[in-house]
Order: C-alpha cells, then structure tokens, then sequence
C-alpha cells in the first residue's frame, strides 16, 4: 500500500511536495550482461553495523556494510518516524536484500557480491546536498569494481 | 535515492532501484526504477518472504539489462504477500485505561505501563532469540523521566548524556517505541503493522508523553528544536490527537 490515494491526506500532501524536478542532464550507463557484474546495495534507511555511530537527525554522512556481515548486526537509527519498522525488525531483508543478493550470486543470476555496501539516511534532503557524498561513494564503489548498484529506499 | 542514481550514473556506474512513490520518481525521469505497491518502511515487500524478495529484486536488477534508456519506471504488478498476518487474533498487549492530564501523572503512567508490558517483551525475546539493540545508552526510566522533563518545559533537563537534546530524544523514544512493538509481537496472534501503529500511537501513555515533550519543542523559539518538535516526534497522522494545535510539518 503506498498508493497516494489509499495514503491519509496529510502524508500523501507531505510525498507530493516534495521536490523533484528533472535533472539537467539524463545520464545512463549501460554494461556487461548482468551474469557478471559485481553488485552492490546502497540504502537510505539510515543502517548501520550495531557499534557504529547513529546517524544524527541532520546527517550527510555514510556508513559502509560490509558484504560478509550478518543481516542480524545491522540496526536502524533513521530519524523519521513516518514509516514502518517492524518490518525491518523481524527480517532486515526486507529493506536490505543483502541475503537474497547473496542468493543470486549462487544461482549465477549476478556475477558477484560486492565486498562493500552503503547506508545514508534519506530525510527529504534536496537533491544537490547529497551531491558530494554519492562522488565519494562512486569512489569507493570503483575501487571495490561495482559495475551496477541497486539502489533501496525507506 | 532518485538524486542518488543520478550522480552514481553521472560518475559512471550504471544504477537500478526501487520507487516507493511512483509520482515523484516519474517526475525526475531517472535511469532505471522499479515501482513497488508496498508499504513505507518494506520496499522488499514483506518479512520472511524470501521467495517474494528475491522476485521483487531480480524484477530490479532486471533493469540493467534494458537498452531503452535514459528513463525507465516499471511497475511491479503484485501486492505484498500478507504472510504477518491471520491465525488467532491479535489484541493489544495490556489494558491501560489511565489518562492523566498533567506531566507527574503521565510519567507515572509510562513507567507502570513498561512494568505490564515487560513479560511480553520478555517472551517476545524468547520467542526469537534477539531483541533489538538500544541506540541511546540510556535506561527506560531515564528516557521517560528526561521526556516528562521536556514536557514540562525544562530547558536543561537532568539526562545523564552527552547527546545533545534532539539527539537523546528521538534515539530514547526509538528505542522504547521498538521495545513497545517486541511487547505487542510477543502477544498471541499476528498484528499487521498498522495494527502495531495505530496501539502504539493511540493507545498507549508513552505516546501520549511523547506527544506532550513534541508539543513543547515546537513551542520553542529554537529554530533547530521548533522543528524537531513538528517533523521528528509523532507520526503527521496522529498529531491532532497527541500534539493538538501544532502543525504539521509538511516539506
């Protein structure tokens, strides 16, 4: 359920503001067959190992997952209350696939499992203020040779 | 995750991902997204549902295969399985019934209903061998006594932290409200999630506390916690009820 039309008036006049206007440029990269790329998970849900820092409610920063860690490690200190966690609290793949990728690397389905993943906080920031730190992750996911990412929202 | 995609193709590395709100997706036309018919908080769909999650990300992945782009929205054709709910039914953990009008009482009431909820968190833990990790450093009753003190307009309360205020606020409420939905799952029967939601946020003393600390912090001439108090406390569709006569922040 996350019609707009089956969402109360207040949350679904909340998602419609927000603004999304199109970029000026349509960038589009195209690869090798999906059989052999390296893939990694990026989220906005605000997760991160059990230990690392929290993420502050007012926060561009990133934290790294890496690929062999147990979903069971994995906590969330997301700032927004507007949105399901019981979810997440029962199966952390619900929101972070990373044992299904996993899975899809076996059956050959995706070439491999990137060593490194990426958690950010997504809380309605304007496009541009993530800007600085998705080139940094870009970095840092070409140095692991990621040659696609799937990118999970919250 | 739409200006994400954006910058990570800019740089050269191909993106897929899942859309949750299919209208502003459309409207940024970027590469590569999936539309899913699910919930907030479960773009994978449902909890133990391994088969379906693997369909709903190779549907994703799917994507990079395409040639006709720059812009591409599918839309995942099922609903999420239903699979956290039916056998017998669930009901709310414990009867409450207070409903104390002034701070004191309301702390009171918070802390009697964390000593009946306990036994069902306990068995919650049982159940699945884990409990959520506690992300404030702080017990319950500090959380609840530090919330009666914000309610109570203190400008300092005596919270033994070095968060600062918003920050202690919201990861103590996170850590009670996830405490509060293991007391409900340990509870015969399965609730859905707007179940679990609609106990917590309109049953119970702690939310109605939580409430009561948001309506102070959006009163304050703080900018940083004037905002706080409007967007970060209580879900925008319970604020009539619990933070009457604020508005809610919609960006």
């Amino acid at each position: 359920m996350v019609r707009l039309s089956d969402m109360p008036e207040v949350e679904a006049a909340h998602l419609v503001a927000k603004e999304c206007v199109p970029f000026a440029t349509r960038p589009w990269v195209e690869g090798p067959p999906l059989a052999e790329r390296r893939v990694a998970l990026v989220t906005s849900a605000g997760l991160h190992r059990v230990g690392d820092r929290a993420f502050s409610t007012v926060d561009l920063s990133y934290r790294v997952i890496p690929g062999s860690i147990s979903t069971n490690d994995l906590t969330m200190t997301h700032s927004s209350v507007h949105f399901d966690r019981t979810g997440f609290r029962e199966d952390v793949n619900v929101v972070f696939p990373l044992d299904r990728l996993r899975e899809l690397e076996s059956e050959g389905t995706i070439g491999s499992v990137a060593g490194y993943h990426y958690s950010l906080m997504g809380a309605g920031w304007p496009p541009e203020a993530i800007e600085a730190t998705m080139r940094e992750l870009a970095a840092r996911l070409r140095e692991d040779g990621v040659e696609a990412v799937c990118l999970c929202p919250v | 995750m739409g200006a994400a995609s954006h910058y990570l193709e800019d740089e050269g590395i191909a993106t897929t991902g899942i859309s949750l709100v299919r209208n502003n997706t459309e409207r940024m036309e970027l590469p590569r997204f999936l539309w899913v018919p699910f919930e907030l908080g479960r773009p994978f769909g449902a909890p133990h549902e391994p088969d379906f999650q693997r369909r709903v990300l190779r549907a994703a992945l799917g994507l990079l295969e395409r040639r006709d782009g720059p812009v591409i929205l599918e839309d995942f054709p099922d609903e999420a399985p239903a699979g956290d709910v039916g056998g017998a039914a669930w009901s709310c953990p414990v009867s409450f019934g207070g409903n104390s009008d002034d701070d004191a009482g309301l702390v009171s009431e918070v802390l009697a209903e964390l000593r009946r909820l306990a036994p069902w968190q306990e068995t919650y833990v049982a159940q699945r061998g884990r409990s959520a990790p506690a992300a404030s450093g702080l017990s319950h009753e500090q959380i609840v006594r530090g919330l009666g003190e914000v309610a109570a307009g203190a400008r300092d309360p005596s919270v033994a932290t070095n968060l600062p205020l918003p920050e202690w606020v919201r990861l103590g409420c996170d850590d009670l409200r996830t405490w509060y939905m293991e007391a409900a799952q340990g509870r015969p029967g399965r609730a859905t999630s707007l179940e679990l939601r609609d106990w917590f946020w309109r049953e119970t003393a702690l939310a109605r506390l939580i409430g009561a600390a948001g309506v102070r912090l959006a009163g304050s001439e703080h900018p940083a916690l004037h905002m706080f108090g409007r967007r970060a406390m209580v879900p925008r569709v319970y604020m009539d009820d619990l933070m009457p006569g604020v508005e809610p922040y919609v960006q």
